[in-house]
C-alpha cells in the first residue's frame, strides 16, 4: 500500500512536471478547457433555471369548472358546489379544489387590469360567474378534462392547454439541446486533450523510449499522462465552476430586486453539485483524451522494427 | 545466460548487420566487443537487448527465446538488465539521483531503498557529491559516469555497455572499466563493447569478441579462436 502511495505521489509529480515542460502550451490548453467547461455550466444553469420555472408553472396548471345553472336560472346552491367538489376531489390527477365565487372572479379580473378596471364598473352588475378551481397534474390533463366535462352538472371546463402543451414542447426542446451541447463540449474537450497528451508524449519521445529500453512496463509511462489529463480536465471544470459560481452569485444579486416578480430559482438548487458534476466530468474527460492521445503517439512514434 | 546458434540480423532495408554466428556466454563472463566503427558492435548490443529481433537462427538471452518473445517478455528481461547507452540516454532536467533512479522507479521496493541504492551506485561511480546536481550541468565524462550508475545501480544480471569510456579520460576510463570488472565477483556478466584495446587486459575477460563488417571472431580465455560458424581455430 506504502509503495502504491509512493507510486502515486511520483507519477503526480511527474505530471507536474510535464505541465511545466511546455507551461504556455499548456496554459492556453487549461484555459481553453476552462472555457469549454464554462459554457457547459451555463448550458446546464440555464437548463436547471428552465426546468425551475416549468416546474412552478406545472404546479399551477389549474382549470375552471363552470357548473349548470339550476331550472331557476340561478347559480347552483351551496350544496351542489359542495357534491361536485366532492366529486372533482376523487378524480386522480385533481390535487385540490377551490370555489371562487363571483365577487371574487370579478376582484382577480381588476387586479389583473390594473387601471383599466373603471371598464368593469362602468357595467354596473358584475358580469362574471362563480367557477370550480382545479389544481391538476399536468400529465393527467387529457384523461382529467374527459373525466370533468362528462359530469352531468358541468356546462363547460376552461382550460390553457394550450401554453401548457407549449411549455411541455419547450422543456424537451431545452433538454434536447442541453444534451446535443454537452456532447458537442465533451467530444471538443476530449479531442483537445487527446492532442495536447500526444504533444506531451511525442516531446518526450526520448524519455519514453529509454523508460522502454529499460524495461518500465506501459503503465508506468502512461500514468504521469493520464493524471496530467485527469489535470487538465478536472482543473478546467474546477476553475469553469468557480467562475460560473462567481457570476451566478453577481447575477442573483443583480436580478433580485429590479424584477421581484421573476421567480428566481435558488442559488443554492443551481449550484448544487455543479463542482462535482463538472469535476467528474473532466476527470472522465481527461483520462479519456490521455488514453486517446497515447494511444495515437504510440501508432504514430513507433512504427518500423525497433520493439 | 546468451546463447546463440546461427543467429542473423538483417536491417529492414536488406543490410546484413550481423552475419550468422554462434556465441555461448556464461553467468558471470566479461565480454569484449572490439572493432572499427560501424561493424556491428552496437548491433550485437541491441539484438541482445530485444530493440531488435534475430532475423534468423535462435538466440536466448536469460532464457527468453529473442526472436518469438511478446513485448511483455522483453520488458521483464529488459529488467534485469543494466544498459549503458552510447547516447547515455539521459533526462534533461533532472539530477543526477533523479536519472538514476528512473531506471528503477518501476521496480518492487520502496522509495528510500531505491534511493539508497542509487547514492551508492553514484558513489561507486565517484559521483556522490554530484547527486543533485542537474545532468545538464554535468560534464559529457560525468554524464557517462551517471548512465553507468543508472546501469549497476538496478542490480541486473547482465551489463551490456556501449562504449561506456568512450567520453573518459585515461584515469577514469581506468576507474569505470575496473568497476564494471569487479561486478564479475557479483556474479554479474559484463559485455562491454570499446575502441579502447589498450585497456583490455582490465579484470578477468572470459572473451573478446572482434567484429569486422558483421563478422565476429570470438578469442577466449584460454587462447582458442572460434570463428563465426562456431568451429575452433
Amino acid at each position: 500500500m506504502k509503495q502504491w502511495m509512493e507510486r502515486i505521489h511520483h507519477y503526480a509529480r511527474e505530471a507536474v512536471v510535464l505541465f511545466g515542460t511546455n507551461l504556455f502550451s499548456n496554459l492556453m490548453a487549461l484555459f481553453s478547457t476552462t472555457l469549454v467547461f464554462l459554457f457547459l455550466s451555463l448550458i446546464l444553469l440555464g437548463w436547471r433555471t428552465t426546468g425551475h420555472w416549468i416546474g412552478l408553472i406545472r404546479s399551477e396548471a389549474e382549470i375552471q369548472i363552470f357548473q349548470k345553472m339550476a331550472d331557476d336560472g340561478k347559480e347552483a346552491g351551496a350544496s351542489d358546489v359542495e357534491v361536485l367538489t366532492a366529486v372533482l376531489k376523487e378524480i386522480p390527477g385533481i390535487e385540490e379544489v377551490r370555489y371562487v365565487d363571483a365577487g371574487q372572479a370579478m376582484e382577480r379580473m381588476s387586479a389583473l387590469m390594473g387601471e383599466g378596471t373603471d371598464v368593469l364598473d362602468q357595467l354596473g352588475e358584475n358580469p362574471f360567474r362563480p367557477f370550480l378551481e382545479a389544481r391538476i397534474r399536468l400529465e393527467d390533463m387529457d384523461a382529467i378534462l374527459s373525466r370533468v366535462s362528462s359530469l352531468a352538472s358541468v356546462e363547460s371546463v376552461r382550460d390553457n392547454r394550450d401554453i401548457l402543451t407549449r411549455l411541455i414542447r419547450l422543456e424537451g426542446t431545452l433538454r434536447l439541446m442541453g444534451l446535443i451541447f454537452g456532447i458537442g463540449v465533451g467530444v471538443f474537450t476530449w479531442v483537445l486533450l487527446a492532442h495536447i497528451i500526444r504533444t506531451g508524449v511525442l516531446y518526450n519521445r526520448e524519455q519514453i523510449r529509454t523508460l522502454r529500453l529499460l524495461g518500465a512496463p506501459e503503465f508506468h509511462i502512461a500514468m504521469p499522462f493520464i493524471l496530467f489529463g485527469a489535470f487538465l480536465g478536472a482543473g478546467g471544470a474546477w476553475l469553469a465552476a468557480g467562475l460560473s459560481t462567481g457570476a451566478l452569485m453577481f447575477l442573483w444579486a443583480g436580478l433580485a430586486s429590479p424584477l421581484p416578480f421573476l421567480p428566481i430559482p435558488p442559488r443554492e438548487l443551481l449550484q448544487a453539485g455543479l463542482f462535482g458534476l463538472l469535476g467528474g466530468a473532466g476527470l472522465l474527460l481527461g483520462v479519456m483524451g490521455a488514453v486517446s492521445g497515447l494511444s495515437a503517439a504510440r501508432h504514430g512514434n513507433d512504427a518500423g522494427h525497433f520493439r | 545466460m546468451i546463447e546463440a546458434h546461427g543467429a542473423v540480423l538483417k536491417y529492414p532495408d536488406g543490410t546484413e548487420a550481423l552475419h550468422p554466428f554462434d556465441l555461448s556466454i556464461a553467468k558471470g563472463d566479461l565480454v569484449y566487443v572490439t572493432g572499427p566503427s560501424g561493424s556491428g558492435k552496437t548491433s550485437l548490443l541491441h539484438l541482445l537487448l530485444g530493440m531488435l529481433p534475430p532475423s534468423a537462427g535462435e538466440l536466448s538471452v536469460l532464457g527468453v527465446q529473442m526472436s518469438t518473445a511478446r513485448a511483455g517478455e522483453i520488458r521483464k528481461l529488459r529488467r534485469q538488465i543494466g544498459p549503458v547507452f552510447q547516447e547515455f540516454r539521459l533526462t534533461p532536467g533532472r539530477s543526477s539521483l533523479e536519472n538514476v533512479m528512473a531506471g528503477m522507479r518501476f521496480l518492487k521496493a520502496m522509495d528510500h531503498s531505491l534511493k539508497q541504492r542509487a547514492l551508492v551506485a553514484l558513489d561507486r561511480v565517484g559521483l556522490a557529491m554530484k547527486a543533485f546536481v542537474p545532468i545538464e550541468h554535468l560534464s559529457w565524462g560525468e554524464r557517462q559516469r551517471v548512465a553507468i550508475a543508472r546501469a549497476i545501480a538496478r542490480k541486473p544480471l547482465l551489463i551490456l555497455a556501449d562504449e561506456p569510456t568512450g567520453t573518459l579520460d585515461r584515469q577514469n576510463a581506468e576507474n569505470i572499466l575496473a568497476l564494471l570488472t569487479s561486478l564479475q565477483d557479483e556474479q554479474t556478466t559484463v559485455i562491454v563493447t570499446t575502441h579502447a584495446t589498450h585497456l583490455l587486459d582490465m579484470g578477468r575477460p572470459s572473451a573478446h569478441i572482434r567484429m569486422d563488417g558483421g563478422m565476429m571472431t570470438i578469442s577466449r580465455r584460454h587462447g582458442m579462436t572460434m570463428d563465426v560458424n562456431g568451429g575452433f581455430a
